[in-house]
């Protein structure tokens, strides 16, 4: 493996890769994502879909805070609104489930613009905390425009398809999920590289001194809402049909702070980071299940009533421990193993 | 080169005998998914943490007392009952996972626990196609019913019953009926139910309903609420809450000093809530399908529970362990009527004629032998004691 | 006019208790500059700890007071010392969310020891409603009102009065120019998140005298953001006056508006207020250098 720290040339330096091994390998997980089906069983394929389904707006939060740099706790409220405008769209209007998701995406986009204006005289906590209050907002709005969401009830929602193939089973959904994952993978990857993702970062580690070196600081940062907002709102679409049905208790404000743990975890502003954080957390119930069941019997009598709360405290001791040990996240771990892999022997 | 070819060949024709012999021998067995010869396994998602924990946990815990008491008089027909607890934590999305994990991962054989009303619904594609036996206790609601699953028996009133009974109490038997009327409800579908009760015996006995309030889920603060029913001159209120509002709504009106005639729904039964609201001073009415801690037939289930149970189960047992215990026994008698070949079509067909199944007083009779699959119970009306901190039941168990 | 006092009175009590909340916050940002996620899970632990400690027999409520005022300082400086102190240096972003750590993990910590049931809360003031000018209070919404004013004019003492209070203003003015001018930075954050424990012991108290012991305490810390915001994150007074302002501004708008907008009304406010002044009616605004 060599180190690819050094270009010789612009084309090396916006490609997103000059390493042929890269592109194997991606190919190779691909492939081996795709076998999936043969291994797992319904609830595997489950669990496996939601953290695809999940990275799709991780990954959107993470292009708002860990690349542009504005934190936000709004998340639950664009996932709420792309998961209601995925059904509204398809009961109510008629529309193809498969146009509905971009159109779902394009909904929370432009609501998105209700905390993107106030943002651009708002700056760190004041920003976080005006985006909390949009998810409690949206939560309300939901609630009270009945006839349009059919309130507290919640909705059911049609089962994707796309001309006539009908994705309804676990399996088929799982392969659109990853479909969708890769595609907004690419997006993300090529926005990094274009001239906003570099004015996003600008943006994240000195505003002001951006906007002196004439980057338009109200452009990008209403961009990195409506983009952010826009992948969150294809997120929750994508919820909405995996688990065909809508609520507002599904995207509870705790969703945003999980969204940020996700983050965290696994490492801000990259890419794999999100995918990784997202899978982590979302399995974290999982490992600690097999891990209480391992422990054998007594273990589990002894902790029975108490094991959700346990659970519970692993899950912040985990995020503390992460941030404490390795503020970089796994994407930071996978750096400083692929740097002593390639150091070795000499590496510290 | 052509030996190799046949020991393959023998190698594969060998496997396909062994494999047509084994579906042979379990065709044979005819013991379907999460059935052996010595076990029945069933599963439950209940919220056993978040916000709705103390009844997803009572909940389980009558689950666990039902299992617990027949597995000691040896089991159904000679197999003992399991079952797998999920946590879908109050959040539909999760309750659909949880579910889906106990029907393909741990193949359980039946449901008994089926989480909130709007959770179930969620669930119900999943269950639906399972065509696994369910089992619905802890949060009746139309929608699970409307249209009929055959797969899928309710046990309960429509939530509407516990705004209506404790109205036309009110009327027929304290002599309210030209008081004001008011409701003061939680703005979800299950508080909406309980107005559209109130809004039913509204307009049977033509009563003057000055005030309908909502309130947000999660409101602790209802100054401004009571306020406004004070304002209205509101003296006989129904609320339509869940657990500790009550109890805050109570002290509102203590403060305001409003001397009013109160009902609530079943959950206002619960001992902690009793105890809470007891410093305000109010005998409030509480309709309830099931018997409560001092009923006789719930002294004796608690006495139950105290040997078989857990000192944090026994603790907070309360109406959602009655009713946690009733479900699971409901479903145990299915199986039991199988006799020794339990199959889910067997167990769904005997539930289908299940009819005055009675549970020891705990409840009116249980009958599925109508078009929904639900047992529209019979309701029972107590009244709250505020000196001693419990309640006493005013009617029996009536059909409304 | 009886209406619209007694909607002020009580958006007074239930203010008093955002107020509490809010100055913790307050506190914590103002010396550390980061927002305490985690203030809303304090009040929590130190609520059932008070119950706990409640039920020593014969204790009155002024011993037990002092004893739950030393309870939380100790556990401000533990907090500060273990999960704080080492993340200096780090993005804020990750100190934050520390906090957010920490709340899961108390939040299921207490649920874990104490149990989800809600419990009665022991009224050291006894039941009685206390009626005075037409209007009628319980003595818990009184103690509520009464610790507000106090721990007010204390911290308005204490910030123009004490040297640590000083000190204090000097250090989130400019950590660097204090630490060269002889204060003492770390212990000065230690202090600082001792006193926001010290609110959030007020405040849960508060909020156990009112209502009840119950873990939806935790959320009361969500419900003080608005009053933070509103008075402006780095001013303690602000905060306390937020409070009491989003207080009546809900409980009048769900008066005399009705329909559970009630909830909402105190975040709609704040997006309002910050439109005009980002930084909330009292705070000072950040000066960036480039």
């Amino acid at each position: 493996m060599r180190s690819r720290t050094y270009q010789v040339s612009y084309a090396g330096l916006v490609s997103l890769s000059t390493q042929p091994a890269t592109w194997w390998w991606s190919f190779a997980g691909l492939a081996l994502l795709a076998l999936a089906p043969a291994w797992f069983g319904s609830h595997g394929l489950n669990m496996l879909t939601t953290i695809f389904v999940v990275s799709i707006g991780v990954l959107g939060l993470n292009l708002l805070s860990g690349v542009a740099g504005q934190i936000s706790l709004g998340h639950a409220g664009f996932l709420l609104i792309g998961a209601y405008a995925q059904a509204i769209l398809t009961t109510d209007y008629r529309i193809p489930t498969l146009l509905a998701i971009p159109m779902a995406g394009g909904v929370a986009a432009v609501a998105s613009l209700v905390v993107g204006v106030p943002s651009l005289r708002l700056k760190g906590l004041y920003l976080a905390i005006t985006t909390l209050a949009f998810t409690f907002i949206v939560r309300h709005v939901v609630l009270f425009a009945e006839e349009v969401t059919r309130g507290s009830a919640g909705m059911p929602v049609e089962a994707l398809s796309v001309l006539g193939v009908s994705f309804k089973g676990d399996q088929r959904f799982y392969y659109a999920a990853l479909a969708m994952l890769v595609l907004f993978v690419f997006i993300t990857l090529n926005l990094m590289r274009t001239r906003i993702g570099r004015a996003w970062l600008a943006l994240r580690d000195h505003d002001i001194a951006a906007r002196a070196m004439g980057i338009d600081l109200m452009r990008y940062k209403l961009l990195a809402f409506m983009v952010s907002a826009f992948y969150t709102g294809v997120a929750g679409a994508m919820v909405a049909l995996q688990t065909r049905f809508v609520n507002v208790d599904t995207f509870s404000v705790l969703i945003s702070i999980e969204a940020l743990a996700m983050i965290i975890v696994g490492g801000m502003g990259r890419v794999h980071g999100a995918i990784l954080g997202a899978a982590l957390i979302l399995l974290l119930p999982e490992l600690l299940n097999l891990g209480f069941d391992a422990a054998g019997d007594g273990v589990r009598t002894l902790m029975a009533d108490r094991i959700y709360e346990i659970k519970g405290l692993m899950y912040g001791v985990v995020i503390l421990l992460f941030l404490r040990l390795e503020p970089e996240g796994l994407a930071g771990i996978w750096r400083k193993s692929k740097r002593f892999w390639v150091q070795w022997p000499l590496s510290q | 080169m052509h030996k190799r070819n046949e020991a393959i060949g023998n190698r594969t024709r060998g496997a396909l005998v062994a494999l047509a012999a084994w579906g042979v021998a379990s065709a044979a067995l005819a013991q379907d998914v999460g059935v052996t010869a010595t076990e029945i396994l069933i599963g439950e998602v209940q919220p056993m943490s978040g916000p709705a924990s103390l009844i997803g946990k009572a909940g389980a815990a009558g689950s666990k007392l039902a299992i617990a008491e027949i597995n000691a008089a040896g089991g159904i027909n000679g197999r003992k009952l399991r079952a797998i607890y999920e946590d879908d934590g109050y959040v539909p999305a999760r309750s659909v996972s949880a579910v889906k994990k106990l029907i393909d991962s741990d193949k359980v054989f039946g449901l008994t626990g089926t989480t909130g009303s709007s959770h179930m619904v969620a669930m119900l594609p999943a269950i639906e196609e399972a065509k696994i036996p369910t089992i619905v206790h802890m949060a009746p609601n139309p929608a699970v019913v409307t249209p009929r699953r055959p797969n899928v028996f309710m046990i309960g009133p429509d939530y509407d019953y516990a705004g209506y009974v404790p109205i036309r109490y009110m009327v027929e038997k304290m002599g309210k009926k030209g008081g004001k009327f008011a409701i003061l409800y939680q703005d979800d579908d299950f508080g909406k139910a309980l107005l559209a009760g109130y809004q039913k015996a509204v307009k049977e006995f033509g009563l003057n309903s000055v005030a309908e309030i909502s309130f947000k889920r999660g409101a602790k603060d209802f100054s401004a609420e009571v306020l406004t029913l004070k304002e209205k001159g509101a003296n006989a209120i129904y609320l339509g809450t869940l657990t500790t509002e009550s109890a805050s709504i109570m002290s509102e009106l203590r403060r305001l000093d409003m001397d009013a005639t109160l009902g609530t729904l079943w959950a206002g039964q619960l001992p902690a809530a009793v105890k809470l609201a007891a410093p305000s001073g109010y005998q409030y009415l509480i309709p309830d399908y099931y018997a409560s801690n001092y009923d006789p037939a719930g002294v004796t289930l608690m006495a139950s529970a105290k040997k078989l149970l857990g000192a944090d189960d026994y603790a907070n047992f309360n109406r959602y362990t009655v009713s946690g215990y009733v479900g699971t026994m409901v479903f145990a008698e299915g199986v039991r009527r199988c006799g020794a070949n339990v199959t889910r079509t067997c167990v769904i067909s005997q539930l289908d004629k299940l009819k005055d199944f009675k549970v020891g007083g705990l409840s009116g009779p249980v009958s599925f032998d109508n078009p929904k699959g639900q047992a529209v119970m019979p309701i029972k009306l107590f009244q709250t004691d505020p000196e001693s901190g419990t309640v006493k039941a005013l009617t029996d168990f009536i059909a409304y | 006019m009886n209406y619209f006092l007694n909607l002020v009175t009580s958006g007074l009590v239930i203010g008093s208790l955002y107020g509490l909340v809010a100055m913790g916050f307050a506190i914590v940002y103002r010396a550390t500059g980061m927002v305490n996620f985690a203030q809303g899970e304090v009040m929590m632990l130190i609520a059932y700890i008070s119950f706990s400690l409640a039920t020593i027999p014969g204790i009155g409520f002024g011993p037990l007071l002092v004893c739950v005022l030393a309870v939380s300082v100790l556990l401000g400086l533990a907090i500060e010392r273990v999960f704080i102190r080492p993340m200096l240096g780090e993005p804020m972003f990750s100190r934050v969310m520390v906090t957010i750590g920490l709340a899961v993990v108390i939040r299921s910590v207490v649920i874990l020891v104490w149990g989800v049931e809600p419990t009665a809360f022991p009224r050291p003031f006894g039941n009685a409603v206390i009626r005075f000018a037409g209007l009628a209070l319980y003595p818990g919404q009184i103690f509520a009102l009464v610790s507000l004013a106090v721990l007010c004019v204390l911290m308005w003492l204490f910030f123009s009065r004490s040297r640590i209070g000083i000190a204090m203003r000097a250090t989130s003015n400019n950590e660097t120019t204090a630490l060269l001018m002889g204060i003492n930075v770390k212990r000065i954050s230690g202090i600082a998140w001792a006193l926001s424990a010290v609110f959030a012991a007020f405040a849960g108290l508060a909020f156990c005298l009112m209502f009840s012991l119950e873990p939806e305490i935790s959320q009361m810390g969500l419900r003080g953001f608005p009053a933070t915001i509103l008075g402006g994150l780095d001013s303690v007074i602000g905060g306390a006056l937020g409070g009491l302002v989003i207080g009546v501004f809900e409980n009048l708008a769900g008066g005399y508006l009705g329909r559970g907008l009630k909830e909402i009304a105190g975040f709609v406010l704040i997006i309002v207020v910050l439109m005009v002044k980002p930084y909330g009616l009292f705070g000072q605004r950040e000066i960036e250098r480039v």
